[in-house]
């Protein structure tokens, strides 16, 4: 049966749509058939803002006392805002791999971050480059949630590029946003933006929590287990684990746009301060030279036109607020002046400066002690561990991720994933990578979620049974062994 | 025995071993002897006693070229007349060690027989090298039966030196010496066999100028080579504990005993493109592996004292190289996140500093603490390698 109008009923169903909207749009219609709105008599109706309390002061509040020139904090109850099974606190890429993977292995979950948006440094951080899930001969060792981030990030137009086989692929920083946001919904995890973490509640040995400061004031929540993702292990740190306490180069990364427009200039002209040719004989091993201004011009992003730049920056340490305070500004400084520099070559008249990284580029500060480190010699042994629940990359060799390096020493109830689980210093560098955060971040979600469920510490869990849900979950725990 | 080496190649590298001469000469050059070589003892005594003993009852060469002499003189091959090659180019050699540079070690009879042993193990084209000389021998045999044994050979010269050499009644001057004493009633040598007398007196004729020359010339020509300026091509990289670049091709007798040595493979025969002095002399190169940290076993394989013996713990004084980093290659020259250098380093000599003028961040590396093992160029992800090792050291 086909189903077809005449012009007058066209312009019959035109003429009424037209009026329901005009009805929906009008503030007054619209209010006719709602209750009113919460509107001081002063105030008109046009604003969208309203009085939520007239005349308040803040009740969740304690405010220090000054004690003989001592700032004291009073004891005092903190509102519990949520009850959960486990609870991530921090969501940057090992956050978020925990909080999905402990729901998909059937836990509750609640995620807490910092920021207004997920992906930690790997988003706000602006390191969009995916590096460290590789080893050579091109395998990727970084599977499960990460390999699922990525792949979904294919699906998302301009989301990621260079996503080949063997190849570090480089992503879009708001393509990944969106997607993190929409996988944390579909798993259905409870979630807390703006909200940092700033202490640990805990009861001897159990950690059985974690307070966060936000807007709305130190606020509670509850859990069976916490993983701590905080990158800096700042819940761990408050619990009291035992931590070694590192420097590392603190950097700010940039987006510089417009590099689709560079006409570069004949190649006489061009700007060199090349080394000499690599074979002329030198009496003394030279100083490495600085390298030529132009190769800091970053690496291509899915933007078109627009690179990341990445930089190193000053080996300081990222715990001390004077210092990241003097990093944010100098980088600042640095980042504008030498873009100017750039800028002067001709036929690179026309880039600009997108942006700088919302969030500056701590690589490590506390790295937590464990009764297993992730270490050098298992990775150059080709060690097959037992409690193995990943394996890292960026290094020729995969190393192997034991289980021991998410538990603290001596605290219960508590595991650490992403850049500050227990490795040597050689690992560390590698352990602090994107893929390999997502690869201990899922490993700790799965381990918390089976704690949880078997009603058991997070130490005492069946490490088998973790392997076989890791497993089910897509994850590489290595090849399946020979016999 | 032949059978057996190709099997067992340690058979090779003890076969060298037994070479006086070699031992000899690396001894007066380098001042070291490599503790294989202290086999050598047995058949310098066996020499000094009897005449050539090694070379009528122990030679692996001389009978291999025994062999294939046989089949020449059987087509009726005959060696022509020659006069004794061996001696002189025994005696320039050991001149020329005496200032540092053995000039035709190589032609060790032994270390002809080793090479092709060596050559199985030895990767590529190469191979073709180390068969080359041996392969000439071999066929020189054929032509001129007993040619190379009784006229040619240092090592055979060698050994009558040292026969010589435990005798001075025998001496040019110390024969006019004891016939004297010999006439006041003193038997001359009473283990001496009869036979042999008439050596004696070839001696007296042949131990003259040519000898004297060849001497002189060898002693000549080793002072100027050692002491000649660093040669316009940029050193290849010698294995750990190798003698100076400019002793080190004439001390090598290329024998390929520190190739087949190697457990990590990163021995290789040189070409010319070092020049030519250095044609088959061991290099190292990085590309598979590295010089690792607890291995000295090319330093103890070398009977010659090219290399030196090292100790493991001593091996962060057995300079190979070091390292230079090109920071328009390096990952770190464009700000990228990679610390592969020092992190695979195993002296932990590499640290990363930020250069504040630069705004950067480069590897330094500490020359006290780095041999030149390689393991950062092996580690160095870049495409070409942005550091390598050359062969300058500052602490050299």
């Amino acid at each position: 049966m086909t189903w077809q109008i005449n012009r007058r009923d066209w312009l019959r169903i035109m003429g009424a749509s037209a009026a329901a909207a005009g009805v929906g749009f009008n503030p007054a219609l619209a209010a006719a058939g709602q209750p009113a709105p919460l509107a001081s008599p002063g105030e008109g109706g046009g604003f969208q803002s309203h009085t939520v309390a007239a005349r308040t002061t803040m009740a969740n509040r304690g405010p220090c006392a000054l004690v003989n020139g001592k700032v004291i904090q009073p004891q005092r109850e903190l509102p519990v805002l949520h009850t959960t099974d486990v609870l991530v606190v921090g969501g940057g890429p090992a956050g978020v791999a925990a909080a999905v993977a402990a729901r998909r292995t059937g836990a509750k979950v609640a995620l807490v971050e910092r920021y207004g948006h997920f992906g930690g440094l790997w988003t706000g951080g602006l390191v969009l480059l995916i590096t460290g899930h590789i080893v050579k001969g091109g395998k990727q060792v970084c599977q499960g949630i990460g390999e699922e981030m990525m792949r979904r990030l294919e699906k998302l137009d301009g989301g990621i590029i260079n996503r080949r086989p063997g190849v570090d692929p480089t992503v879009d920083a708001e393509a990944a946003k969106y997607l993190m946001v929409e996988m944390v919904e579909e798993a259905e995890v409870k979630v807390f933006l703006h909200c940092w973490g700033v202490d640990a509640i805990v009861n001897g040995n159990d950690v059985l929590g974690a307070v966060f400061e936000s807007k709305a004031g130190k606020q509670a929540v509850l859990a069976k287990v916490v993983i701590d993702a905080t990158g800096d292990g700042d819940i761990f740190a408050a619990a009291g684990a035992e931590f070694e306490h590192r420097t590392h180069n603190i950097g700010l990364v940039s987006r510089v746009g417009n590099l689709d427009r560079i006409s570069p200039p004949k190649p006489a002209e061009a700007p060199s301060n090349l080394p000499p040719a690599a074979n002329s004989a030198q009496a003394k091993p030279p100083a490495p030279k600085a390298p030529d201004p132009l190769r800091r011009l970053g690496k291509a992003t899915p933007a078109p036109g627009v690179n990341w730049v990445n930089m190193r920056g000053p080996e300081v340490d990222g715990l001390d607020v004077e210092t990241l305070t003097r990093m944010e500004m100098n980088h600042r400084k640095f980042i504008w002046q030498n873009l100017q520099k750039i800028k002067a070559n001709e036929g690179f008249e026309k880039i600009y400066l997108v942006e700088t990284a919302p969030q500056l580029g701590v690589r490590i500060t506390r790295v937590l002690l464990t009764p297993k480190a992730v270490n050098y010699a298992d990775m150059q042994a080709e060690a097959r561990l037992p409690d193995v629940i990943g394996y890292g990359g960026g290094t020729s060799k995969a190393w192997p991720i034991p289980y021991g390096a998410l538990l603290p020493e001596k605290l219960d109830q508590l595991l650490a994933a992403g850049r500050c689980i227990g490795a040597e210093i050689r690992m560390a560098d590698v352990v602090r990578l994107i893929p390999n955060c997502f690869v201990t971040g899922h490993a700790a979600g799965a381990a918390a979620a089976l704690a949880v469920q078997d009603g058991c510490r997070p130490r005492d869990i069946e490490i088998a049974k973790l392997q076989k849900v890791l497993r089910e979950q897509d994850a590489y725990l290595g090849e399946p062994a020979a016999s | 025995m032949l059978c057996f080496a190709p099997r067992y190649p340690q058979a090779a590298r003890a076969l060298i071993g037994f070479s006086p001469w070699v031992a000899g000469a690396g001894l007066l050059a380098a001042g070291s002897i490599a503790a294989v070589v202290w086999w050598a003892v047995l058949p310098a005594i066996a020499a000094s006693l009897r005449k050539r003993f090694f070379c009528r009852w122990l030679c692996p060469t001389g009978q291999c070229l025994d062999l294939l002499g046989e089949a020449g003189r059987r087509a009726g091959l005959r060696a022509p007349s020659c006069p004794r090659v061996g001696w002189w180019i025994a005696l320039a050699t050991l001149a020329g060690a005496c200032f540092g540079y053995p000039l035709l070690l190589w032609l060790d009879p032994l270390a002809l027989l080793a090479a092709p042993l060596t050559a199985a193990r030895v990767p590529g084209s190469t191979a073709l090298w180390y068969l080359l000389l041996p392969a000439a021998v071999g066929l020189a045999a054929v032509a001129a039966p007993g040619l190379w044994c009784a006229r040619l050979c240092p090592l055979g010269g060698f050994q009558e030196f040292l026969f010589w050499a435990v005798r001075p009644w025998r001496w040019p001057a110390g024969q006019w010496l004891f016939r004297r004493r010999a006439e006041a009633g003193r038997p001359a040598a009473p283990t001496e066999p009869s036979s042999e007398r008439g050596d004696g007196e070839a001696t007296q004729h042949s131990v003259g100028r040519r000898v004297l020359l060849a001497g002189a010339a060898g002693a000549v020509c080793g002072w100027a080579i050692v002491r000649r300026e660093a040669s316009a091509h940029q050193a290849p990289l010698r294995p750990p504990g190798a003698v100076d670049e400019r002793q080190f091709t004439g001390l090598c007798i290329r024998c390929g005993n520190c190739i087949a040595a190697c457990p990590e493979r990163i021995l290789f025969a040189g070409g010319s493109a070092h020049g030519w002095a250095g044609l088959l002399a061991p290099q190292v190169r990085f590309d598979a592996n590295y010089c690792r940290e607890d291995c000295v076993r090319c330093t103890t394989a070398c009977p010659s004292g090219a290399i030196r013996p090292v100790k493991k713990r001593d091996k962060v004084r057995a300079l190979i190289g070091f390292p230079r980093v090109d920071m328009n290659v390096c990952i770190l020259g464009e700000e990228g996140e990679c610390t592969a250098c020092a992190r695979a380093c195993p002296f932990e000599a590499i640290r990363y500093e930020f250069c504040e003028t630069d705004y950067t961040t480069v590897p330094r590396i500490d020359p006290d603490r780095c041999p030149g093992c390689g393991a950062c160029q092996l580690a160095c992800p870049t495409e070409p390698k942005s550091i390598v090792v050359a062969a300058e050291h500052p602490r050299r």
